[in-house]
């Protein structure tokens, strides 16, 4: 039987609302916290880097750059002309960071110039393992990801070193998903 | 032989840096940013002041940027108004104007210190006026100043002025579970 036009309205209404709650919910469903992006990027997915660090340094980001490459869309190159990742290593004290990379990117988002610095003050006292999670933390800004707060100890998490001594040695699932979403 | 090419590296990078900013501020509008990984997040107030050799209340005077050894700073001149820490060595320099400020390690903290932040970190700048509860530790950077310092974990460290003089907020949200606020009696 046909209902009443207000009653029908009403069934509309309530489907309306069904609707966008179960938007609401598959929306809410993503997580909140996951990679994030700094707006800065590559022009495609080719990335140059020029390693300019002594052993065992150039060890660790060789090692960090072929991660990102083999896990993910982005490919790290060594090169030394158009636009280069400047990777260096000195003792920068005791400033609180590891490593830090800085940027300057155009009005349309893409990377003019990019450096980055790794902390011996800090770094030289770490094994391999945990200088290539730093690097490739580092790497993962030169690409335009930012910290990532997700759980699970991502490389992208703000102290890499903390993602380490809680057992992350390679890229999670939220590092790579941030790379190719980016690339 | 190899400092010096690792210098001439660091001096080449630098020049590249400035010459790509210029022609990207001549040629078109740019962004700059930077991103740095912690060496540690700090679990609580205790470990904060534990790797902290002082904790002083201090407004932001004048900054410059300056290079030191392999590392480029922007270094602000901080007027002490108190010594927080080490314990026993809280006074107001009014109170105490000849009074010798030292931290924790012998160094000499004086009425005036040179705080550094490395240039292109991502800490939020500090604001001259503006009255913050400092947590420093020597820079350990050769031919720094003896009266020179870092604010510990970068960001961890600061706490700005919440308005009213006698709250201080956490400026870091790298995810410290540091208290979101402070008073000098959190110290004592």
């Amino acid at each position: 039987m046909l209902k009443p036009p207000w009653q029908r309205q009403g069934t509309g209404r309530a489907l309306a609302g069904m609707m966008v709650l179960g938007l609401v919910l598959a929306l809410s469903a993503t997580p909140a916290e996951a990679y994030t992006t700094t707006g800065c990027k590559w022009a495609s997915s080719t990335a140059k880097y020029a390693n300019n660090t002594p052993s065992p340094y150039n060890t660790a980001v060789s090692s960090a750059a072929s991660a990102w490459t083999s896990a993910t869309d982005i490919n790290w190159v060594t090169g030394s002309s158009g636009v280069v990742a400047y990777v260096v290593a000195g003792n920068y004290g005791a400033s609180g960071y590891e490593g830090l990379t800085t940027w300057i990117c155009n009005w349309a988002g893409t990377y003019q110039n990019l450096n980055i610095q790794l902390n011996r003050h800090y770094m030289d006292s770490h094994n391999a393992a945990r200088k290539k999670v730093i690097v490739m933390h580092e790497f993962g800004h030169a690409l335009g990801l930012n910290h990532s707060s997700v759980s699970g100890y991502p490389v992208m998490a703000t102290s890499p070193s903390n993602s380490y001594l809680n057992g992350t040695t390679s890229l999670k699932p939220d590092d790579i998903a941030g790379a190719n979403f980016l690339y | 032989m190899a400092s010096i090419r690792s210098s001439l590296k660091t001096m080449h990078v630098r020049a590249l840096a400035l010459i790509a900013l210029t022609l990207c501020l001549l040629l078109t509008a740019c962004t700059s940013g930077g991103e740095g990984s912690r060496a540690a997040l700090y679990g609580s107030l205790g470990e904060l002041v534990g790797d902290s050799t002082t904790v002083i209340l201090a407004s932001a005077g004048e900054a410059e940027s300056k290079q030191v050894g392999e590392v480029r700073v922007v270094a602000w001149a901080i007027n002490v108004r108190k010594q927080l820490f080490p314990p026993g060595l809280g006074a107001s320099p009014k109170e105490a104007p000849s009074r010798d400020f030292r931290d924790s390690t012998g160094r000499d903290v004086g009425s005036s210190v040179i705080v550094w932040q490395v240039s292109g970190s991502p800490a939020p700048s500090l604001a001259p006026g503006k009255l913050y509860i400092l947590f420093l530790r020597p820079t350990e950077v050769p031919g720094a100043g003896s009266n020179e310092f870092y604010i510990v974990g970068g960001v961890a460290g600061i706490y700005e002025d919440s308005g009213d003089g006698t709250q201080y907020r956490r400026v870091s949200t790298d995810g410290d579970l540091t208290p979101e606020l402070l008073t000098e009696a959190s110290l004592r």
